[in-house]
Order: structure tokens, then sequence, then C-alpha cells
């Protein structure tokens, strides 16, 4: 019997036979190069600029695509350019000063026009928005948040990433009297 | 051709069946809805949890709210609570024995609130203050 290499398994054999390891079966997600809807990417170090960029892999909130900073630009994630994708870069800024760490929401309100959550107009600030922030934020009444993901930054420079949404979302908005708003979501 | 979820209102998060509970013996529009997107204006939330009655199963794009609602004759009833199904069993059963303060006196939510006219008959009077396992806002 002739044993071929292949993915997912390692194979050894010797004069006593062989044997399988098939604990890497699965290969990950990160090592396909594979995203998912709202996946925190490409986190590089500029140097000249002295600054964390980063990407977010496009997503969808309620079907509307959501924007991101870049160079100060209000751009949707799903950009494109002669028809391939021109994902914007964005800076990943602020780190607290203390626990140096990077909380990347997505931020989304009502629209001030229909009512409708979230926005659709993509020049209003409540449309869905990408945003950083240094410190944990809380829902109100104009704003829900949801926090995709969070970065911490090291010496050296390093940056590490915890995800915490990984595919697309819908959700609703619920208002009880004067009570702070909620925002319930669900992953598609 | 298939629906695509989160299009709409319809069958998106599990908020679409959940709700505050209307005061309807108070006067108004009871909420201001929109896609994706409720308003409550008036009535109840629960005291104990996130607030919301969890509504029974209800058609797309119908808004089923459920309500309490007392006349100046001291009925007390939950509009067509006997037939629109927006109360779930378990809902009632927290409700029956809690005390409602109004206008008038204090009075305990029977079964007769929910089984349809004419309902329950109390000594009471409208408007609706309190009831208990509910806050009012």
């Amino acid at each position: 019997m002739k044993i071929q290499p292949g993915v997912g398994y390692t194979f050894d054999s010797s004069s006593k036979g062989f044997t399988f390891d098939t604990s890497e079966q699965f290969p990950s997600r990160d090592g396909l190069g594979v995203t998912h809807p709202f996946q925190v990417i490409n986190v590089t170090y500029d140097v000249a600029g002295s600054a964390w960029l980063f990407q977010v892999a496009p997503g969808t909130v309620n079907n509307i695509v959501p924007q991101i900073d870049e160079d100060s630009v209000w751009v949707l994630l799903d950009r494109t350019a002669g028809g391939l994708p021109d994902w914007p870069v964005s800076v990943l800024t602020p780190f607290d000063a203390s626990t140096h760490e990077c909380f990347i929401y997505l931020r989304a309100g009502k629209d001030t026009t229909s009512g409708a959550f979230p926005s659709a107009d993509d020049t209003s600030s409540n449309y869905p928005r990408i945003i950083c922030s240094d410190t944990a934020l809380s829902d109100t009444d104009t704003y829900g948040y949801v926090l995709l993901a969070k970065a911490t930054e090291g010496t050296g420079p390093v940056c590490s990433v915890v995800q915490y949404v990984t595919g697309s979302l819908w959700g609703d908005r619920i208002k009880l009297g004067t009570i702070t708003a909620s925002y319930y979501y669900a992953r598609i | 051709m298939g629906t695509l979820i989160g299009d709409s209102s319809s069958y998106s998060t599990w908020a679409v069946l959940r709700t505050a509970v209307d005061n309807a013996s108070v006067g108004g529009s009871p909420a201001n809805q929109y896609a994706h997107n409720i308003e409550f204006l008036k009535g109840f939330y629960t005291t104990e949890g996130n607030g919301f009655i969890r509504t029974t199963y209800t058609l797309p794009l119908t808004f089923a709210m459920p309500d309490f609602n007392l006349d100046s004759g001291g009925t007390f009833w939950s509009s067509n609570a006997d037939t629109n199904f927006v109360w779930t069993d378990e809902d009632k059963a927290q409700l029956i024995g809690e005390d409602v303060t109004n206008a008038g006196t204090t009075f305990a939510i029977t079964s007769d609130a929910f089984d349809g006219y004419p309902w329950q008959i109390t000594s009471g009077s409208d408007p609706i203050y309190t009831i208990g396992k509910l806050t009012a806002f």
C-alpha cells in the first residue's frame, strides 16, 4: 500500500509501521487566507506616520454596507477600483495610554427623516460607520455600538487583534419612553 | 425568489417579537413604528429582565402589542387577548394575581381580563397607574 501526503494530515512511516496525525484536519480560516465580514485585516505599522493602519472586510448591517474613515473621507467598505476590490485603509487610533487598547466599533443610528434603523443616508453620521475608540462605548438614543474587534498595541511595534463579530448583521432598535434606546443584533 | 432576511422589519432579530405593554387607559398612540425601529411612547415594561414582553408568533409585518385597559365603569381587560395571541401563557400566568392601582382603588388581575367579554369587572376607574411586575413609563 502506498500513502501519499495530503492536506489535513501528516504521515510517518517506519519499519514498525506507519501513523497518521490528523490534528490539523481542518485548516484555520486565517491559514487559507479567507476573510469574513467585518474582519479586521492587514494591521500594519506605518513608520512614516507612526501609526497603525488597518482594513475591515466588507459586511452589511440590515443589508447596508458601512463606511470607514480613509484620509478624513467616509468610504464604503466594499469600494472597488477598475472592477477590483479597493478596500479603504484607515488609521487605528486612539489607543488607551494605560491599557494600550483600541476598540473597533460598528456605529449606527436611526434615520432622522424616515426613522428607519440604521440610516440609509450615507452623508449622515447616523449611517453605519466603523469607528475606533480608546474606551468602551455605551449605546445612546442617537447611536448603537457593536464591538467588532479590539486591538492591543505593544512595543516593537506589535499589535494584536481579538475579533468578536464574524459575520454580517441585522438589527433592531427599541426605545421605551425616555429610557435610552436598546439595540439588538443577530449575525447572518 | 427568496426573501432576504433583514430587508424589511419582518423576521429579523428576536426584537420584533418583543414589546412593551400599552396602557390603553391613557389616550394617545402607544408607539411610533419605523423600519427596524420602534419607539414605545407609553405603557409598561417588565420590572425584571430586559423590560420586554415576548409575544407569540405574529405574521410578518403585523405588529401586535398587548395592552391593559380600564374604563370608568370598572371593566378591566386586555384587548383581543383571547384572539390575538399576543400574550404567552407564561406571561398571563405571571400577571394573574398582580395588583392594579388606578384612580379608584386597587384590585388583582384575574383570568377574566384575558378571556373575552364581559372581561373582568372591578370597582376601579381609569386610568391605570401601576401594575405589579410591570413598571410604568
